[in-house]
């Protein structure tokens, strides 16, 4: 098992971009949402999850992408997504969670969409 | 006759040596032991001064003569006892050396005597300004080398006649500094070492306390799973009814359920939480009774699910959900009613060549408060099999991190036509688990099958 995520991020003007590399799973659903909420608890409200690279999700993963969300929205923020792969696009799809997270094919058009 | 200057080596040798065999001994104490946990008793207390207090007069009598000066670690003991004992033990050693100094006179007793009772306050206090904890043996060579430099300080304010004072601070003042501060660095390092010891002792001992814990906790998870899961399935007449769950080792929350409602209806429950160990276990017991309570209510699939939903929502906290598949089989007509609620889709095999997809019909339960649900209806026809799965099939994974995949489990059902529901249940865990191999299962495996027996 690939049992490692690296974690990156940039910011563009108040807007978080947080690139993850790797599986999103059991195994390293922990540690990415340590560094998610950690995101959070220094001020950003804007996140941008930029997955053009996360070759997998798994519920786990769902998980926390949505705790993140559920503590970004009443601060007046956003977790938004941008340039998932067709595989991992449809766990979210089948999961229904197309409905509450905003999709975007490129980081760029995610920033957009805060602006 | 061995030349002057490596007899007085032999001595200082021998008095360190003796010092390391006192700091040795003091620090294996139990009364040494208790005070650097901060446990403090008038009886650990009162040792510890007896104790620095006799090495304190130690350090006075084993005083020798260099360069026709007499130089002494009398300082040593109460220095020690404080920074490593606190002011108590400090000051009550350095009383001690100071009045058996004050005993043996002399032009110099009152400022030696002094630098004693002082060495043991400064000390104590440094203590309790490192927060109640020893400083370290860098600071405490500092402190030996300031301190020694204050005895002399004080031989030369407090002594008469003062020129015999400067000249014999002047010959002392060297060694003396240098003596004690060997002592101390030795005394500094081994107390330093079975602080560090203990440190790593308490970590490792709290890293298995955590791990029995962690054990504990996964067996009480899987415990509760299992407690959940019905053990006989209702029968249906027509019907063939198989279902399975097997949890991994880090119990993750599957569920499946079969209810038996007015009508001849049955009610079929298979879902997934996500999340892992006791969290999840909780979680699932907690999705299991609402869906039981309000499909036992509701007549209708849909709004069974859309009042479940709503109160496990109002339930959830750090992002938890359930995806789920609730159908309602109709014996009668053969209808199954559905709705799946982000839950991977069912497969509904009609004969071999053909299947469906029961696709989700709304979000998976506990996310959105207001989410809404539709149901849809399917005709099963005799010889036809509904799967119905968790991705812990799936995505089940071999030891090259390759996934069972869905291709495999079509591929499993469409060799085997004709048999049982049972039949194809065993099969398809059989070769999920040799496809695993020796690979560990992460997810919770959960399969439940229904098949129409042809007429």
């Amino acid at each position: 098992m690939s049992n490692h995520m690296e974690i990156s991020h940039h910011t563009v003007d108040d807007v978080l971009v947080i690139s993850l590399r790797g599986r999103l799973d059991t195994v390293t659903s922990p540690e990415t949402e340590t560094a998610i909420q950690a995101c959070i608890a220094e001020g950003y409200q804007k996140i941008v999850l930029d997955a053009a690279n996360l070759a997998y999700i798994s519920s786990a993963g769902l998980r926390i992408l949505i705790a993140a969300k559920k503590r970004l929205i009443p601060e007046g923020g956003d977790l938004r997504l941008a340039g998932m792969i067709p595989q991992v696009r449809s766990v979210f799809t089948i999961a229904g969670f197309d409905r509450i997270f905003q999709m975007y094919d490129t980081e760029k058009s995610a920033l957009e969409s805060f602006s | 006759m061995v030349p002057a200057y490596i007899s007085t080596f032999i001595v200082l040798f021998q008095m360190m040596a003796v010092i390391v065999i006192l700091a040795y001994l003091v620090t294996r104490t139990r009364s040494f032991s208790e005070v650097l946990s901060g446990v403090f008793t008038w009886k650990n207390q009162l040792f510890l001064i007896v104790f620095f207090g006799i090495m304190s007069i130690y350090g006075t009598e084993s005083g020798i003569l260099i360069l026709g000066a007499p130089v002494n670690v009398r300082d040593l003991g109460p220095m020690v006892g404080g920074l490593a004992c606190g002011p108590v033990v400090g000051i009550g050693a350095g009383l001690i050396g100071a009045a058996y100094r004050f005993t043996l006179g002399g032009f110099t007793e009152m400022a030696c005597s002094l630098a004693t009772f002082l060495a043991g306050l400064l000390a104590g206090l440094i203590y309790l300004a490192n927060r109640r904890t020893f400083v370290g043996w860098k600071i405490a060579v500092v402190f030996a080398v300031v301190m020694e430099s204050l005895h002399m300080a004080l031989v030369l304010l407090l002594s008469r006649p003062y020129t015999e004072a400067v000249e014999l601070v002047s010959l002392v003042a060297a060694p003396m500094i240098l003596a004690n501060a060997a002592g101390m660095f030795i005394f500094a390092v081994i107390i330093g070492n079975l602080i560090t010891e203990r440190k790593t002792k308490t970590e490792r001992d709290m890293y298995e306390l955590e791990l029995e814990r962690e054990k504990a906790e996964l067996e009480v998870a899987r415990e509760i799973q299992v407690s959940l899961i019905p053990e006989i399935l209702p029968h249906i007449p027509g019907v063939e009814l198989a279902a399975r769950s097997i949890p991994a080792k880090v119990v993750g929350g599957d569920f499946y359920d079969v209810l038996q409602l007015p009508d001849q209806k049955t009610g079929l429950i298979i879902a997934d939480v996500s999340g892992k160990g006791m969290p999840a276990a909780l979680f699932m017991g907690l999705s299991r009774t609402v869906v039981r309570a309000n499909a036992t209510w509701h007549a209708a699939a849909a709004d069974a699910i859309q009042d479940a939903n709503m109160m496990i929502a109002e339930d959830t906290r750090s992002g938890m959900f359930v995806t789920l598949f609730y159908g309602i089989f109709n014996a009668r007509t053969h209808n199954l009613t559905y709705v799946n609620a982000g839950h991977n889709p069912p497969l509904l095999f009609r004969g071999l060549k053909q299947y469906e997809e029961l696709r989700g019909t709304g979000m998976a339960l506990g996310v959105l408060e207001d989410s809404r649900f539709e149901e849809k209806t399917v005709q099963l026809n005799p010889g036809d099999m509904l799967l119905i799965y968790t991705d812990g099939v799936t995505e089940a994974i071999n030891a090259q991190d390759e996934q069972y995949g869905i291709e495999r489990l079509m591929a499993a059902v469409q060799s085997m036509p004709g048999r049982s529901a049972t039949e194809v249940l065993d099969t398809i865990i059989d070769q999920v688990n040799q496809f695993s191999g020796q690979a560990p299962q992460y997810d919770d495996i959960t399969l439940m099958v229904l098949r129409v027996i042809p007429t």
